[in-house]
């Protein structure tokens, strides 16, 4: 279900970028060599997914250059997370997309082998669900600790992000891409509810106490859709 | 350029490791019911008990507690209990440690009942709760044994159980 949703996702966005590739391709005349649409999937959400009892999450990004060293970046995506803690359980589910700009920072224009830096702008729709808490107290010891598992549900939450990035790509073969992304973030705005922290955010990743401030790693595979070939 | 990569790399993955789900100590917690003891005849004045032993009364089974256990003062700190929203205690005047009777002294039924709060702290430490303070009664209500009352009156100076900066019920004796 989650997937064919995705691939509605996937698909409509092509067809976006195919029609945008088209109207700019007439009027871009620099040098570039290979010029498509790279589609590609984060490899680190599929692996976490497999390997994490707690993460389910799959994304689904392309990017189109549109200048001789800048791309237009976008990223879709899908998160589910469990954030346990002594004193809370809770469940984290949503859909995010970000959007945003590369731009390529070695020079030599023939080799598909780069270093990038960026800024994306991410936005988040997401539901969190505390399953169970204990009341913190440290006193509790007169009394007994008090568990409560009634759930608490926080629906329709959202957050808005900006995130600088920093990433490596390189074309393993003809077309193929492999590429490790870092990205710092920070939320600019976010919807809470009932005074109770955002734990974690889809797409954004772990949110902090102490500050807005983030984190996140992508390392992604993309394949280049070769359109037009100089 | 990879240098700055790294660069990046580093801020970053020590931002991750910055720690935020231990609770801190200092963490302001659940607060516990601030009673202060009074005169009965000069009802302006703090007045001391002599040895005051407090247990918790937990289906039907007494529990001391234990840094109450036979002092001397005006003032005393209880904590409520946070998964019923009724409190039952046994305050003991002239208690001693030594007697193996249970309660030991003179006791007196000490009656709460109270609203529970929940109210979110942070990620690492969940939840605390307040609570609105009812009643406060010196004997048990659920009971019509009449037990030895030392304690004349209850009155609540505060209802709202925020922290534990002031006094919230006043026992006059």
């Amino acid at each position: 279900m989650k997937i064919n949703h995705m691939l509605k996702y996937f698909i409509s966005f092509l067809i976006i970028f195919f029609f945008t590739i088209n109207s700019s391709s007439t009027e871009s005349n620099d040098t570039i060599e290979k010029f498509g649409i790279r589609a590609g999937i984060d490899l680190n959400k599929v692996i976490r997914s497999a390997t994490n009892k707690d993460y389910k999450g799959f994304s689904i990004n392309g990017d189109i250059r549109i200048k001789e060293s800048l791309y237009i970046f976008s990223e879709l995506g899908n998160e589910e997370k469990q954030v346990n803690s002594y004193y809370i359980n809770s469940n984290i589910k949503g859909s995010y997309i970000k959007t945003g700009l590369n731009f390529k920072l070695t020079r030599d224009v023939g080799i598909q082998n780069f270093v990038y830096s960026g800024f994306n702008i991410g936005f988040s729709k997401f539901d969190q669900l505390i399953n169970s808490y204990t009341i913190y107290n440290t006193n509790s010891s007169v009394w007994g600790e008090s568990t409560i598992n009634e759930p608490i549900v926080l629906s329709d939450l959202n957050a808005i992000w900006f995130e600088l990035l920093f990433g490596i790509k390189t074309e393993i073969f003809n077309n193929l891409f492999l590429g490790i992304e870092l990205q710092l973030k920070s939320v600019v705005s976010q919807k809470n509810k009932d005074e109770i922290t955002n734990l974690y955010i889809p797409g954004f990743n772990k949110t902090y106490d102490s500050s807005k401030l983030g984190a996140g790693f992508s390392y992604r595979i993309s394949y280049l859709i070769p359109v037009v070939k100089k | 350029m990879i240098k700055y990569f790294f660069l990046f790399f580093t801020i970053t993955t020590l931002y991750n490791c910055e720690s935020d789900d231990i609770c801190p100590e200092s963490t302001l917690t659940t607060p516990r019911l601030v009673v202060t003891f009074y005169d009965v005849n000069n009802p302006e004045v703090k007045k001391n008990i002599e040895s005051l032993g407090v247990y918790i009364v937990k289906n039907s089974e007494l529990i001391l507690i234990s840094e109450i256990n036979g002092i001397n003062t005006d003032s005393i700190a209880i904590p409520l209990r946070d998964d019923e929203s009724v409190s039952n205690f046994k305050f003991c005047k002239d208690f001693s440690e030594d007697s193996t009777v249970i309660p030991s002294g003179l006791p007196n039924h000490v009656y709460l009942n109270y609203e529970i709060n929940e109210n979110f702290i942070s990620r690492a430490c969940g939840f605390i709760n307040n609570y609105n303070l009812y009643d406060a009664l010196p004997f048990d209500p659920t009971s019509n044994q009449d037990t030895v009352n030392w304690i004349y009156e209850i009155t609540i100076l505060n209802d709202s159980i925020t922290n534990e900066n002031q006094s919230h019920v006043k026992i006059f004796h």
